[in-house]
Parts: C-alpha cells; structure tokens; sequence
C-alpha cells in the first residue's frame, strides 16, 4: 500500500513537472511600478531572460529550480526545458556573452526585491496578491 | 601589443594601497568564480588504429579536463575575464585560455579585447564546456582538428531587438601563433589577420547563424621550403607557387536550429577554402536532433567531411634529364604524402540532466572513411578499412 501511494505521488509529480498549465500552475510577470516599460510580449521576455537587451535596460531575476513557477516559465514563456535552458545559459555563459542569471529564492523575496528596485523583472504564482507599487508585465493566464 | 594588453589587464585587477578588508569586501562583491569539467572515457572497437587519441583500451585521458574562470567586475562597464584550463589530451595545452577584458559600451555594444576563444562555427567557442551541448564529440565533419580554440585580439559585438528578431553581429581581429595538431602531426603555425565577421538571427524557436572568418597563414616546414627554392631555382615557378605554406584560410559557415519543448534539430554546414598546401579545401555538414523526455535527451547525429587538395601542376619535363625525372618525382611525391581526412560519422547518444550543474552522456559513434585516406585515424595497422565505433560516456558539469 506504501509502495502504491510512493508511486502515485511520483506519477503525480511528474504529471505537475510535464504539464504544470495543466495543474493550474499560472504565472505573472512583474516589475516596479516606476520601470518604464508597461508590458511585454512572450518573445519579449524570452529574449531578455536569454540575454538580448531590450529597448530598457532591464535585469530578468530567476526563481530556484524547484520551483513549479519556474516550470511554467520556462516551459510556456521561454518555450525551453530546463535542461536545454541550462545548456545554452552555460553556452552563454563561457563565452563570455552573458553573466549568471540573479536567482532568489522566495517568491516573498522577489517580490520585497521588485517593490524596492526599478527596472527588475521576476516572474511569480499569479494568485500572489500585489499591491500598487508593482505592476504586471505579462501573464501565462 | 598583445603583450602589453595582457601586463595591463593583469595590473588592472589588482589595485595598488588596498586594505586587506576592502580586499575582501572588493572579492565578495565584485569578483565571481565559475568554472566547468568533464570526465570524457572512450575506447574503439577495433586495434587496428587510434581515433582521437582512443584506442581499443579504455581511456579517461583524451578530453577530460577543469577549468575555473573568475570574472572581476572593475565598475559597471569594465570586467576582465581570466579562465584557467587543464586539459588531459596530448594534442592541448593546459594553462592561461582566456584572459580579456569586456567593456559595455551600450547595451547594444560590447568590446572586448585579450585572449579569447575562437569563434570559428556554433559551439567554437564552447567546445570544452560539455555540458554546453548534447554530444560528447561535436561532429568531426564540421568541429575537427583544422581549428584552433584562442586567439589574442580585440572583438566588438553588437546586439539588439527589432520586433520579434534578436539580431547580433560580431568581428573580431587577431592573430595565432601556437602549435596546432592536426591529427598526430604538429604544425607550428603563425596566423595573422585572423578576423571575422558573424551574424546571428534568432526568432523564438528558430536560430539562423553565418560566419565568414578568415587568417593568413604561414607554417614554416624547412623540408618542403627546401623543395620549393629548388624548383624555383630550376625555373618551375608555376611548380614552386603550388607548394606554398603561406597563404590565406576562409572558413564560412551557415547554421540553423530550431528548439522546440520537448525537441530539437539543428544543421550547420561549412567551406574552408584555402591557399596553404598542407590545408585542403573542406566541405563539412552535421545533422543532429534529439528528443527530451523530462531531464533524458536521445539524441542521434551525422556529420560528413570532404576535402580536395589542389592539383598538382603539369610543368616539369619528365624523361629529358634524370634530374628532372627526380624533381618531377619529388614533386608528385609532395603531394602523394599529403593526408585526406574525408569522414562520414553517425552516432546515437544518450544525455542525462541530473540537475541545473551535473549531466551524464554516452554515445555510440560509427566512423566510416575511405580505405587510402587517414579519416583523422592514427596508428594505423595496415590493412584497416577505416571503419569503427567510438564507444564513449561523459560527466559534465558547471559550477
């Protein structure tokens, strides 16, 4: 009966991790209200996580890899999987093209981060609740 | 002046009058180490030759390598880049690969100027960081011993946005002067006007590349030098020009990608045109695509290479004089003794992403050449078909 809940939790997971849309997993992208860009297309957003700069010099911040909201960024906005994604970043990377990524690792402290700094970009759960001082960039609903 | 670059990017981390504690607070806050590895194991089926240094024993000690790179961001513009490289082949060296110092003009703009990677095709300037790619041996029709992996010179890259397309272009001006191995032989080449200009165009999914680089030659090979006075010393100019070890390499290349989710395809193709005897004209394509299952990459590639040397000239009378004879034989026999390396590879492989800094890869690659051609095979048994499977498995990892 262990064995059978074990692997049912398993399957469950990697039902999450395949299709996290599927799971109701939704994401916004967010930046502070002072940032002088009002929104930006899923192309937009996938260049500037990959490192093109965008007509305002924005600075993309990453959620930890364990994290379901990073799933559904990846896989919907950057259209990546994450192996893929990690491939070409250390391609970047050593070729002296693009420094690491910012990671963080909460959502509470992405979000502190955004209200405090202009001009950065973080993608968090859509049902985080948001005040005036941060604005929506781009959402996966 | 390239010396001079270097003794002032090596001055330039290490501030004069500094405190031990601005120190550390100057390496926690602007200093960043990173760096990367791979243990390659790889062995051939058969015993009749050697192929990249495998032979049919078990070895660990043909592409495994570290390297640690610190990147000192001096203000938010300048940084210098230093990366350190130990490589276990015979055919590379360990030490200093890349030290450059990167300014941010804009940004659109980046200049950078030191020793830096050569950007030759796709994954040149990635080639020892495995966990960059899927394969374990980028195909050798188009990633072979005709390239070299630095260059000390200055770069200047452009980036920007134009609606949906990320367009980038890079040239950059060099030069090279370091052994380079082609197979098992060592040539101790010195490139000058090593330059190029590179186009990038990324839509989405797809990724469209060009690149046209190119150097001019000179090896310097006293046997065949000797060779060349003498006939031209006997009038054959024509004769003497063919022999000629200085001249210019092209390379060109074209290359397109498409990553979707959950697969991928990629294909590049390149031309290497040059004046230089011992380096033929090349013609090189690679296919590759793969399937991602969760953090499983199947993945299968084929690549092929041909290369045509020049003709050799019909000028010197043969059957007047003996010495003629023997220069006319000598001259066929230059280029008799030069080696094709035509190859067709095909190999399956599997990657496995273990997490964001760790994957493990093995792959299977048949290697098929031609009876007469060495196909970048060494220590050949006579009789070898030129046939073989490279068995291989990696670790490859970032930090």
């Amino acid at each position: 009966m262990m064995k059978f809940t074990r692997r049912l939790a398993l399957i469950s997971i990697t039902t999450l991790l395949i299709n996290p849309a599927k799971a109701g997993e939704q994401v916004v992208v967010i930046t502070n209200h002072t940032t002088a860009v009002d929104s930006l297309s899923r192309v937009e957003l996938k260049n500037l996580y990959l490192g093109a700069p965008l007509s305002a010099d924005l600075t993309p911040i990453m959620l930890p890899k364990s994290s379901l909201s990073r799933t559904v960024f990846t896989t919907h906005v950057i259209g990546l999987s994450e192996s893929r994604l990690q491939s070409f970043l250390a391609q970047m990377r050593f070729s002296g093209r693009q420094l690491p990524l910012v990671e963080m690792d909460e959502v509470a402290q992405v979000v502190d981060f955004i209200r405090e700094t202009p001009n950065a970009v973080a993608y968090i759960p859509a049902s985080v609740q948001l005040d005036a001082s941060i604005k929506v960039l781009y959402s996966t609903q | 002046m390239y010396r001079a670059l270097k003794f002032i990017l090596f001055s330039s981390i290490l501030p004069f009058n500094i405190h031990a504690s601005e120190l550390q607070s100057f390496m926690t806050n602007n200093v960043n180490f990173s760096g990367f590895g791979r243990i390659v194991a790889g062995q051939v089926s058969t015993d009749e030759a050697n192929y990249l240094g495998y032979d049919n024993q078990l070895s660990f000690s043909q592409q495994s390598l570290i390297a640690v790179q610190a990147d000192v961001k001096l203000n938010s513009r300048l940084s210098v880049t230093a990366q350190v490289l130990g490589h276990t082949g015979d055919n590379r060296e360990s030490g200093l690969e890349w030290l450059y110092a990167t300014y941010r003009i804009s940004p659109n703009w980046t200049f950078r100027a030191g020793r830096q990677r050569s950007p030759f095709y796709s994954y040149s300037d990635v080639l020892d960081v495995g966990f960059a790619y899927t394969w374990i041996t980028p195909p050798t029709g188009i990633y072979n011993d005709y390239l070299f992996s630095r260059y000390d010179g200055v770069n200047l890259q452009y980036q920007s946005v134009w609606r949906d397309y990320l367009v980038s272009a890079e040239i950059f001006h060099g030069q090279f002067d370091d052994t380079l191995t082609i197979t098992d032989i060592d040539y101790e080449p010195e490139i000058e006007n090593f330059q190029g200009l590179i186009v990038k165009l990324v839509k989405d999914k797809w990724t469209y590349r060009a690149s046209m680089v190119s150097g001019d030659v000179s090896l310097s090979i006293d046997e065949l030098t000797g060779f060349s006075q003498q006939l031209r010393l006997a009038g054959f100019t024509q004769s003497a020009d063919s022999l000629s070890i200085d001249g210019k390499v092209e390379f060109n290349q074209i290359g397109v990608k498409y990553d979707a989710l959950n697969w991928f395809a990629e294909a590049e193709a390149n031309l290497v045109k040059s004046q230089v005897l011992v380096v033929p004209r090349l013609k090189g394509i690679a296919l590759t695509a793969g399937y991602i299952k969760n953090k499983t990459t199947f993945f299968t590639s084929f690549s092929k290479l041909d290369s045509n040397f020049n003709e050799p000239v019909n000028e010197i009378p043969i059957g007047i004089s003996p010495t003629l004879d023997a220069l006319s034989l000598g001259y066929q026999q230059v280029f008799q003794s030069l080696f094709v390396d035509d190859t067709r590879t095909f190999s399956l492989g599997v990657r496995y992403d273990v997490n964001a800094f760790l994957a493990l890869k093995t792959a299977v690659t048949h290697i098929e050449g031609k009876s007469d051609y060495r196909s970048f095979f060494t220590e050949v048994r006579p009789g070898f078909n030129r046939r073989a499977q490279l068995y291989q498995a990696s670790i490859e990892w970032v930090f």
